[in-house]
């Protein structure tokens, strides 16, 4: 069973995908179905005994193609229509016991070059207008697979968080006549307190506005709206500096950080939206090494995150867990 | 403490990276589509280019 039902109140789709509770579990690890199948081995979901990266379509989509048509029937009170869309499958690396913040800047950079082809492909279908490409790390997040990959959903719809960020990014421009986020970039930059990293092409922040202790966002500091956009050099210091987080994350407490990574980029519904910034985020779920900071009522009932941390100390312990940064203004 | 920025003096906006991609798409044995992603460096790639096997594209 699977379609996506409207949520009148709040004006959103859910998707339902009973189908997906059938999906593999944590399975031992000689019983990877992400690892290549060896000669004589079982057979994984890829056939070649070794690769360098592989995209494939979800066994477990929530989003199809071609869906099956609903089960329930669509009201004016409630609408329901297909899970049409396409799920996809990254897989970073053949080594089931890396992780991404274990590759090297190259083969990250492969990796953005692959999430660019990934996006445009995808971004060309005409029943897809939003492609948002993600990785969920770690068994605290719910991942149900330890190989290091990352998925990409593509929806039919733009996605209620990315259309906030586009709507006051719209306002923004129209009130002032700039970019929301290189206005936001430059007031980081003028404070300097919380900036974790940055290179020629990005700056890595907690940002003012943090809601969780470690969130950390990767903006490119020119105006682009996706990674289409970024030259070859600018995709190579992305790669340079998701390291550098990645790695501080990894070092803060001496082990690997959990966290959820979201890339957002401008719809690819053809509209036009050139008052958007692309950028990435990452939610760590620990506000200290042993304490989970919980979506509880306030944040999953109410939307009002509460941070038990302030964003400028997070970033300077940040900039302190290897390798060291500095913060631009000392 | 590390440099971050680029020692070099070519700017990122000039830099290009020295390998081509190539995917390639096959049918799983259920019909799924999978894409393998390839990378050789630019002067091998020029070689191959001829001679690519089908599916393959360089992206």
């Amino acid at each position: 069973m699977s379609e996506l039902r409207w949520h009148p109140m709040l004006r959103e789709w859910v998707v339902t995908a009973t189908h997906r509770q059938a999906r593999t579990f944590l399975p031992p690890k000689d019983y990877c179905p992400l690892c290549p199948t060896q000669p004589g081995g079982f057979p994984t979901e890829v056939e070649r005994p070794t690769y360098e990266i592989v995209t494939f379509d979800n066994k477990f989509p929530s989003l199809q193609p071609n869906p099956p048509d609903p089960d329930v029937e669509s009201t004016e009170l409630w609408p329901v229509e297909p899970a049409r869309g396409v799920c996809e499958v990254v897989l970073y690396t053949p080594d089931h016991d890396s992780t991404l913040a274990e590759r090297s800047v190259d083969e990250i950079e492969k990796l953005v070059a692959v999430w660019t082809d990934r996006y445009a492909e995808l971004g060309k279908r005409d029943f897809i207008n939003y492609v948002f490409i993600f990785e969920n790390k770690g068994a605290i997040i719910g991942v149900t697979i330890p190989h290091p990959h990352g998925q990409i959903y593509s929806y039919p719809f733009t996605p209620p968080l990315i259309q906030r960020e586009l709507d006051s990014s719209l306002e923004h421009k129209q009130r002032t006549g700039r970019c929301l986020m290189c206005d936001i970039l430059a007031e980081e930059e003028r404070d300097g307190r919380r900036i974790v990293a940055q290179n020629d092409s990005f700056t890595a922040v907690v940002p003012f506005y943090a809601r969780l202790p470690y969130e950390v966002h990767v903006v490119p500091k020119q105006h682009r709206q996706c990674l289409l956009e970024l030259s070859e050099g600018e995709a190579r210091d992305l790669a340079a500096i998701l390291k550098v987080v990645m790695q501080k994350y990894d070092n803060l407490w001496n082990r690997s950080m959990p966290y959820m990574m979201v890339m957002h980029q401008r719809p690819t519904d053809g509209g036009d939206y050139s008052h958007y910034h692309f950028h990435l985020e990452f939610y760590p779920p620990y506000r200290t090494p042993d304490k989970l900071k919980y979506m509880a009522g306030t944040e999953f009932g109410a939307g009002v995150y509460v941070n038990d941390t302030l964003a400028e100390e997070k970033a300077a312990e940040l900039r302190a867990s290897e390798p060291v940064t500095e913060a631009p203004n000392g | 403490m590390v440099q971050l920025h680029s020692k070099d003096d070519q700017a990122a906006e000039s830099r290009q990276r020295p390998w081509r991609m190539a995917r390639e798409t096959v049918k799983m044995p259920d019909g799924r589509d999978l894409h393998y992603y390839s990378f050789q460096p630019k002067s091998e790639a020029a070689k191959a280019a001829g001679a690519k096997p089908e599916g393959t594209s360089n992206v």
